[in-house]
């Protein structure tokens, strides 16, 4: 916040180096337009005569290799797309062979056909749909800098034209093509002929080879084979990648991904398939995250530094001012209220309370024995039968001859409609555990009266549950009580009906008592 | 609840009105769940930002150890909810199987699986899918490298189980994915079989978008005090899903519809459920027939072929599916977006599922159903059943996808 001195020769100086700059500029911008405008006609002049011979005479040598070597592909080229055109390529439904070429031939058939009549001009062999995209409207003059032409050269050796943002793209696309010519030589089919021939002789072997770069294909092709095609190849990857899971020990999401279309979050990152490669992108994305908390960390440190040393100052300046003052001087004080610990404390105590709670609790689920667990080592198979479920297991015993006469258990069922529904329940779910499912449900029956009871307290509820487990038989028992009175008036429905809510109001009553007497 | 009870305490758990339990905790950030680090990162990962209102109440007492019966309004994160859950309770130390999920169908099986796994990336968790139609001695293998989880169904499982390829000693947790289906006549038997062999006191967790009475009645044979998380019938259908109907006079017209909404149907991609495999058969056929691109699947197909028309069906390759109810539960493709009931469904649930295929995770979904004259009653009795509204189909119905 100090303030220097500024002559003014200074500030003149400054001004004229500024514009000294934006000169230099403005010159720079005008030669680089100037660069492309030449470029831009370059395409539309038309050439003086003996022009050629001369910029032959200027090619150096690599140059002229350059040239040779473009030229010697074309040729091969058209001489492949003579070939082709006159149908004699080799099994064109069998395994993608259309990949093979980058080229539709059924749709370029007919362009091929009007091409086969007149001589094949190097310069006029049809491209690629997708490169169509990019070189047409060759001749738009617009002047915007991503809409300039730019000349390049690819890898084979073809120079050409094309927008300059699309240069990006083109490289891109270039290297590919690239990578996959070497890829091929390597794999030793140099020339396209050689290629048609050797897959007439070995078409397994070829398809082994071309394993590699099916990949690459299958995406850069896709635009050009039809959707049968598409399929086909995705099915075929399908399977290989599928293969390679059968021997995988590890499998991860990427493994099962199969190009599927779903839309992940912005925090996804596509390990690779490959388990070394995934260790150690992994390993780099920790090392990241560990960096970034170290930097939070250090950043934070930081701060709470300066805020203390700004705390200190002002107490420093206060001090100051009070010592004008002819104040007493502020001591260290620790400003710490001790009302947000006790707080905490009782908040402390309350949740010590609720673990209790839940400790409990957990313990009475422990004690809990699932119908579908009995029998399981370490649970005994042991349960006290009411009387009514031990009648009802007889029941099941007895041979029919000796039961009641059908009317008698007719009347009994309308009785005992709860039971008999309950026991026909459990009887069809649980097979020949029907007897202790049955007793769970009394179980259940059991907790629920006392919810009731104590609805308004819940913890104590929960306390209860231990008892409520333990209670079961008092319950159950108490059951027969009310059903065997129902069974003597059967007959008529009025006088049973009338009774039996009598007897529900009795039984509450008791009930009632039974359970404030626990 | 309580004052019903009290006249009848030998009452059984029928006339029992099930509700959502008490003191349920709600958590509305990941962030606050104190989930593993790598956890929480894959959860972002796969795109999740902020908890759906299950995951919100149900991953909490899942982790927990609690029995868990939680129901949530399909495509709202079910299947996430019970895998964060997992993944925070398993492990990684110990390769054995800790977690064993069931579900109805094979392909469902492997989606749980496929979400373990990416919600467990950064953890680097192993999860199999156990499912039928595979080979045997592959899935031998694959258990015996060990897994964390295992997700398949109930068939393999047991299979693999009583073949001691799959070890339960450490299995604490067993979730059974669309619970009701899972508890059904067809299943439930299957399900005792391998729980009988789960340590006793395993950890249970239910879940489906439906919990009709009857399955809520019998989980008390093998769960303990579950924490239930409810909804209710008349709020179990979403708002982003329309749900509409073209009658039809007779059942032939129907495939004319069909093929007048075809251009609707590939806007993106669309569901067509049948009632019968034979059905399914017939009507792909009359489609290709009539030049129309479609796919179909169903049990009777064998397993690979049901993979493949999968596989494409999530890679965007085919766009239409003709399919039984082996499609109905379940199964999350984000860019379904139309669900056609060719027949209508045989039960209440079946057509919550059904059109649940559409409308995933907050996505715009529209089901159309089929009708006869005569099935109009069947249809004005799920719309009344789950208090919502199905009306005639507009003509500007592709505008609504």
């Amino acid at each position: 916040m100090s303030i220097y001195e500024i002559s003014k020769s200074s500030l003149l100086s400054l001004k004229a180096e500024i514009l000294r700059k934006q000169e230099g500029f403005s010159k720079a911008k005008l030669d680089n337009e100037e660069k492309f405008i030449t470029i831009k006609k370059k395409s539309l002049e038309l050439r003086n005569k003996g022009i050629e011979n001369r910029s032959q005479n200027d090619l150096t040598d690599e140059e002229h290799n350059l040239l040779r070597l473009s030229k010697c592909k074309l040729e091969a080229k058209s001489k492949l797309y003579k070939k082709l055109s006159n149908n004699s390529r080799p099994s064109s439904k069998g395994s993608g062979s259309e990949n093979e070429y980058l080229v539709n031939f059924d749709r370029k058939g007919d362009d091929l056909q009007s091409l086969n009549d007149s001589p094949v001009d190097e310069d006029d062999l049809p491209v690629d749909e997708e490169e169509d995209q990019y070189y047409s409207d060759r001749y738009d003059d617009d002047v915007d800098s991503d809409n300039e032409w730019v000349e390049y050269t690819d890898s084979l050796g073809r120079t050409r034209n094309c927008l300059r943002k699309d240069l990006e793209y083109i490289k891109a696309r270039d290297e590919e093509l690239r990578s996959l010519a070497i890829e091929r030589n390597q794999a030793g089919i140099t020339k396209p002929e050689e290629n048609l021939r050797e897959k007439k002789i070995s078409d397994d072997e070829y398809e082994e080879r071309r394993e590699t770069p099916e990949e690459e294909l299958t995406e850069r092709s896709e635009e050009m084979i039809s959707a049968d095609m598409r399929r086909e190849t995705l099915r075929k990857q399908w399977e290989k990648e599928e293969e390679e899971l059968r021997n995988k020990s590890n499998v991860h999401y990427q493994n099962l991904l199969f190009d599927e279309a779903r839309q992940h979050g912005v925090g996804y990152y596509a390990f690779s398939k490959d388990e070394a490669t995934r260790a150690n992108q992994q390993a780099a994305l920790k090392q990241l995250r560990e960096d970034t908390l170290k930097q939070q960390k250090k950043a934070s440190i930081v701060k709470s530094i300066r805020k203390e040393q700004l705390t200190k100052r002002i107490k420093a300046a206060e001090n100051r001012k009070r010592l004008r003052l002819g104040l007493p001087l502020l001591e260290d004080d620790p400003v710490q209220s001790p009302e947000p610990e006790e707080t905490d404390a009782e908040e402390k105590i309350e949740k010590s309370k609720l673990d209790e709670i839940e400790e409990s609790l957990n313990a009475a689920r422990k004690l809990h024995i699932r119908p579908w667990d009995i029998g399981k080592e370490g649970i005994s198979g042991f349960y006290e039968m009411s009387q009514e479920e031990w009648n009802a297991k007889k029941r099941k015993e007895r041979l029919s001859e000796f039961a009641p006469p059908s009317s008698y258990s007719k009347t009994r069922e309308t009785n005992t409609k709860y039971e008999s529904r309950k026991y026909k329940k459990s009887s069809n779910s649980a097979g020949n555990q029907n007897h202790r499912v049955f007793e769970s449900e009394h179980d259940y029956g059991g907790k629920k009266i006392k919810m009731s009871e104590e609805s308004g307290d819940a913890c104590l509820f929960k306390d209860h549950l231990v008892e409520d487990y333990a209670s079961v038989n008092i319950t159950v028992n108490a059951n027969e009580t009310r059903i065997t009175p129902g069974q003597i008036f059967c007959d008529n429905f009025d006088i049973v009906k009338s009774v039996e809510n009598g007897l529900k109001y009795l039984w509450e009553e008791v009930e009632r008592k039974n359970i404030k007497k626990y | 609840m309580s004052n019903k009870n009290r006249n009848a305490p030998f009452e059984d758990l029928s006339n029992v009105e099930f509700e959502t339990s008490e003191d349920v905790e709600v958590i509305d950030k990941f962030s606050q769940m104190n989930l593993k680090e790598e956890l929480t990162r894959g959860i972002y990962a796969y795109g999740f930002e902020k908890p759906s209102a299950i995951q919100q109440r149900a991953i909490k007492p899942i982790i927990k150890g609690r029995d868990v019966i939680a129901q949530a309004q399909s495509g709202t994160g079910k299947t996430a909810t019970f895998s964060i859950a997992i993944l925070q309770s398993v492990d990684l130390t110990i390769r054995e199987t800790q977690v064993l999920c069931l579900s109805p169908t094979r392909e469902l099986a492997v989606q749980i699986q496929k979400v373990i796994l990416a919600l467990g990336d950064f953890m680097n968790v192993q999860c199999h899918a156990c499912i039928g139609g595979t080979n045997l001695g592959e899935d031998i293998r694959k258990l015996d490298y060990g897994q964390h989880v295992v997700s398949g169904t109930p068939g393999r499982v047991y299979d693999m189980i009583r073949r001691r390829a799959l070890r339960t000693r450490s299995v604490k947790m067993l979730v059974l994915d669309e619970a009701d289906e899972m508890l059904n006549k067809g299943f439930k038997e299957q399900i005792y079989d391998v729980y009988r062999f789960l340590p006793p006191s395993t950890q249970v967790v239910l879940i489906s978008a439906t919990l009709p009475h009857e399955i809520l009645e019998i989980t008390s044979k093998f769960m303990t005090d579950p924490i239930r998380i409810l909804v209710k019938r008349d709020e179990l259908t979403l708002e982003g899903i329309k749900q509409f109907f073209v009658a039809v006079e007779r059942e032939e017209w129907k495939f004319d519809t069909l093929c007048d909404l075809y251009d609707t149907l590939t806007i993106t991609q669309a569901v067509i459920f049948c009632n019968t495999k034979r059905k399914v058969d017939w009507l792909t056929e009359k489609m290709r027939e009539s030049n129309f691109t479609v796919s179909a699947m169903h049990g009777d197909m064998p397993q690979k072929e049901r993979d493949t028309i999968m596989k494409e069906f999530r890679s965007g390759q085919s766009r239409v599916l003709i399919t039984t109810d082996v499609w109905a539960r379940g199964i999350d493709v984000q860019q379904v977006s139309l669900v056609i009931n060719y027949d209508l469904p045989n039960n209440r649930e079946l057509y919550i599922h059904r059109i649940g295929r559409s409308g995933r995770f907050g996505r715009k979904g529209v089901a159309i159903n089929f009708v006869k004259s005569d099935d109009i009653r069947i249809l004005r009795d799920i719309e009344q059943y789950y208090s919502t509204q199905i009306d005639e189909m507009p003509m500007n119905v592709a505008d609504l996808i």
